[in-house]
């Protein structure tokens, strides 16, 4: 192996084995290609400015002067980043001491000379595919300019408008949509192409030995029919003679047939990729939401919890895969994933994480088979999201408990329990219900105390609830797990104590501005 | 605390059964019926008292074992047509009996209401608002569910003021009674059945007269003390 060779293999391997190399090379793999990536979004709006400006440079430069410093800044600094850019992307596109890496440790494996040369075609030719595709091409023809000072490669500024699609989701949404249907758009421009070619020699032959026709070059024919088949039909060159006219009939009714394939090419494209376009839009924003709760399955109990939830200003999020629950769910209003609960795959799709986005998972299928199933799922991916399942059937709670969930309701037992209530004491369950329902205007309401609250009051009679008409009903300390009922005046507050205060709900709100308004001063 | 009222639970199903868990200890008979032979020997070897129904049924068996004006009935069938039927002829044979139906959702718990049903116990409803209860306010919640279903040494009384408490003519905000009595008073009903919550306006202004019942929240120990003192009885 020669020395450059040698040279070639020992750098590969140490960029391979540094920290810092493959660190940076992933974080502008990031910035350039990741749409998670945090800081793309802020690098994506930055090289639409640049784009922008570097347009009205080019208009405002056809007729006025434009001051020197702005054209330096165009020529020089926009292409510079340009071509950083460019670089940057062709750098990170592909893995260059990993392909190496692994053609030389392939021959060793096989007891053969390195093949160096056929290592470097492979680096190069990985290179070249990405400079060979249609937005490196036109990154390229952007930065163009920047070389030339001639006049009229400064037309190539507005290559840099075709940038905008690789910045703009929509643009390339709008471009990959229409890719569906390359193989129509094709067909279409054929027959576009052949109308158009035939109609210009007809019309040429026809017309341009006439002193009279305006049409006298195959170009101005040429012209004549693109106008005239789009169905613009400017009206600047028209045929004098009969037989051009029987031409210009053909291509009017070819114009209309090709404008109509045109539109519904289109139109059916949209339609096809139309679920496809809304759940990535969904899943984008799912991704973008800080704290929720993800609902899983839209029955009967989800729907009035979803509907709660939400009237209480928390974001949810529907997952189900039935269709007339999806229905019902949009129905709703809700935000709505079509995937399987129970499918590691959906989570993935989603990109959201569990830990840090998710307040609760709420199992709510009414099937125990599934809520565990789902249960399970979220568990192997998060252990610590709170999950809270609903029960059919009593003799599959140890289940759901093993599958991970960390509370289970069972409709049949609270049934019992009201029952039970109805029995014994009618009156004050009664009354205790009133409290815990919105009609009445009065509430029990848990607020908590922070350390700053714990400045201001140390003990409970320096609260002075009982100005605003509050009973203190217990205070829950966060440290031991225990609820103390009715406090006496000088019981020490704590920081994470959380009061549990019934009254008028007015009366409470006041409450709650009078402890902070302390606070502040 | 037993009473001496019967309870009947129509239904063999697992929101029957949870049922029948719950009020046994609240009444002095409690008995399933049951549409089927099967259900029939699975609740008679099971302990349970049972007996056969169909809704065709004229209910006058059940007049006969029973004194109905001291009667609870739970109608716990799984079919909600079949539920609202059975309430209706109930309702229809007996004036005074205590009905309380189970319903799936609100539409069916307006139906049975209007079939006659004193209560409904509307499970959807029920159970949304346990999960939500849970997730927006767990401490309360938790609390309070403790509380409904006596499963901490809290607990909910309702007493009665005696004719002659030393209470009586007194206004609510005169005592501090969770300091004097280690109780908190939430809401007094008037003998005239209007609930008022101590903490409101009419609350605070009602006197105290002999029949009025007081809702307190206390441990065990105090709420008895407490019960001697205003001279009532719990109910």
């Amino acid at each position: 192996m020669n020395l450059i060779a040698r040279f070639v293999v020992d750098s590969a391997y140490l960029r391979l084995a540094s920290e810092g190399y493959q660190r940076k090379k992933s974080f502008f793999n990031d910035l350039l290609n990741n749409d998670d990536c945090p800081y793309k979004r802020y690098f994506d709006y930055m090289m639409i400015a640049l784009i922008l400006m570097s347009v009205v440079i080019l208009i405002g430069e056809v007729k006025y002067p434009v001051n020197d410093v702005w054209l330096f800044f165009n020529n020089y600094i926009i292409s510079i980043v340009f071509l950083s850019e460019y670089l940057l992307r062709m750098w990170t596109y592909s893995d260059n001491s990993k392909i190496i890496v692994e053609q030389y440790e392939k021959d060793q494996m096989l007891q053969r000379r390195f093949r160096f040369e056929y290592a470097m075609k492979k680096v190069l030719l990985k290179k070249l595919e990405y400079a060979r595709s249609v937005t490196a091409i036109i990154d390229l023809l952007a930065i163009v300019p920047f070389f030339h000072q001639m006049r009229l490669l400064r037309i190539f500024i507005l290559f840099r408008v075709f940038k905008l699609f690789r910045y703009a989701n929509s643009l390339r949404t709008f471009g990959s949509v229409l890719a569906t249907k390359k193989f129509e758009f094709f067909t279409l421009m054929m027959f576009t192409s052949i109308v158009v070619f035939i109609s210009s020699v007809l019309i040429y032959v026809m017309e341009a030995n006439n002193p009279d026709s305006p049409i006298n070059t195959l170009y101005d024919a040429f012209y004549w029919a693109v106008v005239t088949i789009s169905t613009v039909g400017f009206g600047d060159i028209t045929p004098i003679t009969d037989a051009g006219r029987f031409v210009a009939m053909i291509i009017i009714v070819a114009g209309v047939a090709v404008l109509a394939f045109t539109t519904s090419i289109i139109v059916s494209a949209f339609t096809e990729k139309l679920d496809e376009i809304k759940e990535r839009k969904t899943v984008d924003d799912v991704s973008k939401l800080k704290r929720f709760y993800l609902i899983c399955g839209f029955e009967d109990v989800a729907q009035q919890v979803a509907s709660r939830l939400r009237r209480d200003g928390y974001d949810i999020i529907v997952m189900d895969q039935d269709p007339e629950h999806i229905k019902r769910a949009k129905e709703h209003g809700h935000i709505v994933l079509p995937y399987d609960p129970g499918a590691l795959d959906s989570y993935k799709r989603l990109r959201i994480d569990l830990g840090k986005q998710v307040k609760a998972v709420l199992c709510l299928l009414e099937d125990d088979v599934l809520n565990v199933y789902t249960a399970l799922t979220i568990r192997s991916m998060n252990k610590e999201v709170r999950i809270l399942s609903t029960l059919v059937h009593e003799d599959n709670r140890k289940k759901i408990l093993m599958a991970g969930a960390d509370e289970v309701v069972y409709t049949q037992e609270l049934v019992g329990m009201i029952a039970k209530e109805f029995s014994g004491k009618p009156v004050a369950m009664e009354a205790f219900h009133a409290l815990r329902s919105e009609q009445t205007g009065v509430k029990l309401e848990e607020i908590a105390i922070d350390e700053w609250m714990v400045e201001n009051y140390t003990q409970v009679e320096e609260l002075q609830h009982e100005k605003y008409h509050l009973i203190l009903l217990g205070i829950h300390k966060k440290e031991k797990d225990w609820f103390l009922f009715n406090p006496i005046g000088t019981t020490f507050l704590e920081a994470g104590d959380i009061l549990l205060m019934i009254g008028e709900s007015v009366f409470i709100n006041e409450f709650r501005i009078h402890i902070h308004q302390k606070r502040k001063k | 605390m037993q009473t001496e009222k019967d309870a009947i639970v129509f239904g063999y199903n697992e929101y029957a059964t949870q049922i029948v868990k719950n009020i046994r200890s609240e009444y002095r008979t409690v008995r399933y019926y049951v549409m089927s032979q099967e259900s029939l020997e699975s609740a008679l070897e099971q302990g349970y008292d049972a007996a056969l129904f169909d809704l065709s049924d004229d209910w006058e068996e059940l007049g006969a074992d029973h004194d109905i004006r001291e009667l609870m009935v739970f109608c716990a069938l799984e079919n909600t047509a079949n539920n609202i039927f059975l309430t209706i002829s109930l309702r229809a044979a007996f004036e005074t009996a205590q009905i309380v139906a189970l319903a799936k959702d609100q539409e069916s718990g307006n139906k049975l209401t209007m079939a006659g049903a004193n209560k409904v116990i509307p499970m959807v409803e029920a159970t949304a608002n346990v999960i939500t209860g849970l997730l927006e306010s767990p401490v309360s919640s938790t609390i309070v569910h403790h509380l409904l279903y006596e499963e901490s040494e809290l607990k909910l009384a309702q007493i009665t003021v005696a004719e002659n408490s030393k209470f009586v003519g007194k206004y609510l905000h005169d005592i501090r009674w969770h300091e004097v009595f280690g109780v908190i008073i939430l809401a007094v009903v008037d003998n005239t059945v209007s609930t008022s919550f101590v903490f409101t306006g009419k609350g605070q202004k009602h006197q105290l007269d002999p029949g009025d019942m007081l809702i307190v929240i206390g441990y065990e120990k105090d709420i008895a003390d407490f019960k001697r003192s205003i001279g009532g009885e719990e109910t």
